[in-house]
């Protein structure tokens, strides 16, 4: 990371809250281009608000959020194109039943970007072929596996050609065989140099693919730094529990398989 | 299930697939065996039930009196042409009126939707609208604005009791389809707006796109119903003098002391209305299978 280089995403002294409740504490957090960053904790701990106000869903209450150096929690910001510019992958995948696999992609390209409907089912196709779905452009989502809606759900937001990518729990929702070929795409989302904001609760994943990982509790980050740091030396009391709790939970799972 | 249940009874070995292709084919459904089971129940019970509420109505004393007065297949005939074109009249009514009201209704649940305090006064007036007439009685409204506003003598609006009577069934009807239209956007699942709205679609493309496209394949089947419900509301237009069917069922029967022509008017609003209903429902369920897995079941 250099250092004097514009963050693809900043966030300064963020607050979030739902009624009375605050959910976000003043949030500090700088995101560099081409970053992966992990944002784990227990449920409830402000992940998904996070990435839903960097998407703009939410309003923030205090503080500020840039996008490659542009203030876009100032008043008079066009939410519309920052969106097109930040892309949200929801946990539910949240496609559009109504319409086709194609269709749910080039949605976006063809009403906000205006592009023609020959241009955005060009590009659309060569998406799906590229991760391995051309065949089920023309079905309609509730046809597909979960992880197949999932790929569909990413691909979708891939196509307004955003710099950032917020991925909002995308495989807690997933049977666990397809979680496989979910975590594949986002491998290549960041071989492909986009910027990635995940929430999750994978860990192993989370190691392997994530440059940073933050921790949150209570819509506050506890503890930040490289996966090895994190997982496995955590600083704070807080981090070293839900850490601990996370891994003896994997580590059950994997015997029980074992002596299956 | 009785087929199913039959075969593993008799077979221990595994099927070949020509045995299994047999008991996997489709039949039509006239030769289903649970369809000829429950129709062949379905037509002693209809006969039974059918059976007795003639013998009880064919025994009765007045039973001859009412033959004559509601069942004449002489009156049938003679007053079959002039209400046939009053009926025609109906016809051309609610296919008039019924695009307009979809339209209209549509507009209203929209703009009763607008959330932003700039679109108040809009909002406002769109519950207002709505308030008012669905709160009204329809033939009220027939009657006030056909006697009402061609008695003003307005320069440059109609004055013929007719359009007048078609505006007010365009009025009342449009206010129930826009609570439909309401319900149906409502019922749509928040994360679908959530999910447009992430891709940097605006509001309004948000809700042309993505939510009323869902919402109006949801509601369809009470629209239909309003539909049904605004070809039968044609027929209160007789109370302004138009002369379709029912008006001329009733000029029929005045001059003749016959009450059939009133039978002839039911046949034919039914005529129109039970196959419409038959059909959407063939429609939503062919676009259902179209959509999802195993939605024919």
């Amino acid at each position: 990371m250099i250092p004097d280089a514009v963050p693809a995403v900043r966030l300064r002294g963020v607050y979030q809250a739902y009624g009375s409740r605050t959910v976000l504490r003043n949030i500090d957090l700088d995101v560099a281009s081409h970053e992966v960053v992990a944002l784990i904790g227990p449920s409830g701990c402000g992940k998904s608000t996070l990435l839903r106000t960097v998407n703009l869903l939410e309003d923030v209450v205090a503080g500020s959020i840039e996008l490659n150096g542009e203030n876009i929690t100032a008043p008079k910001t066009n939410k519309n194109r920052v969106r097109q510019q930040v892309g949200l992958v929801f946990q539910q995948f949240n496609l559009f039943p109504h319409l086709t696999v194609l269709e749910n992609i080039t949605l976006a390209p063809r009403r906000v970007a205006r592009k023609s409907k020959v241009d955005a089912d060009r590009r659309a196709m060569e998406l799906l072929e590229r991760f391995g779905l051309a065949d089920k452009a023309d079905e309609y989502p509730d046809r597909l596996s979960g992880g197949q809606q999932q790929r569909v759900a990413i691909i979708r937001s891939l196509a307004t050609e955003p710099t950032v990518i917020l991925l909002d729990e995308v495989t807690s929702a997933l049977d666990p065989e397809t979680v496989g070929e979910v975590l594949a795409l986002i491998a290549e989302l960041k071989n492909l140099g986009l910027t990635l904001i995940l929430a999750t609760h994978e860990m192993a994943f989370a190691r392997t693919v994530a440059d940073r990982i933050v921790f949150m509790h209570e819509g506050e980050i506890v503890e930040q730094g490289p996966p090895s740091q994190v997982l496995d030396a955590p600083t704070v009391d807080r981090t070293r529990r839900f850490v601990d709790q996370i891994l003896s939970h994997d580590v059950a799972a994997v015997t029980a398989q074992e002596q299956l | 299930m009785t087929m199913s249940s039959h075969v593993t009874a008799s077979v221990s070995r595994p099927l070949s697939d020509a045995e299994l292709a047999v008991i996997l084919t489709r039949k039509p459904w006239w030769q289903r065996r649970d369809f000829l089971g429950s129709s062949a129940i379905a037509v002693v019970s209809t006969i039974v039930v059918v059976g007795l509420l003639g013998t009880i109505a064919v025994n009765s004393e007045g039973w001859l009196l009412f033959q004559r007065a509601f069942l004449n297949p002489e009156h049938f005939a003679l007053s079959f042409p002039k209400i046939w074109e009053g009926f025609l009249l109906n016809v051309l009514l609610f296919v008039l009126i019924e695009p307009i009201v979809l339209i209209v209704g549509l507009v209203l649940a929209l703009l009763r939707n607008l959330s932003s305090p700039v679109f108040f006064p809009l909002r406002f007036f769109a519950i207002a609208f709505i308030d008012l007439f669905r709160g009204l009685p329809a033939i009220l409204v027939i009657l006030m604005l056909g006697m009402g506003i061609p008695a003003l003598r307005i320069e440059g609006l109609s004055t013929s009791p007719l359009f007048w009577g078609a505006v007010a069934c365009v009025l009342t009807s449009s206010a129930y389809t826009a609570e439909n239209y309401r319900a149906g956007i409502e019922s749509i699942h928040p994360s679908q707006r959530a999910a447009a709205r992430a891709l940097g679609l605006g509001h309004g493309q948000t809700m042309w796109f993505v939510i009323l496209p869902q919402a109006v394949r949801r509601v369809t089947p009470p629209l239909m119903s309003g539909f049904i419900a605004l070809q039968k509301e044609t027929a209160l237009i007789s109370v302004i003098g138009t002369m379709e069917a029912t008006r001329a069922a009733q000029a029929y029967s005045a001059t003749t002391f016959n009450f059939t022509s009133y039978l002839v008017a039911a046949l034919l609003f039914v005529a129109i209305t039970i196959p419409l209903t038959r059909l959407t429902d063939h429609l939503l369920r062919r676009s259902e299978i179209r959509r999802t897995v195993g939605g024919a079941v």
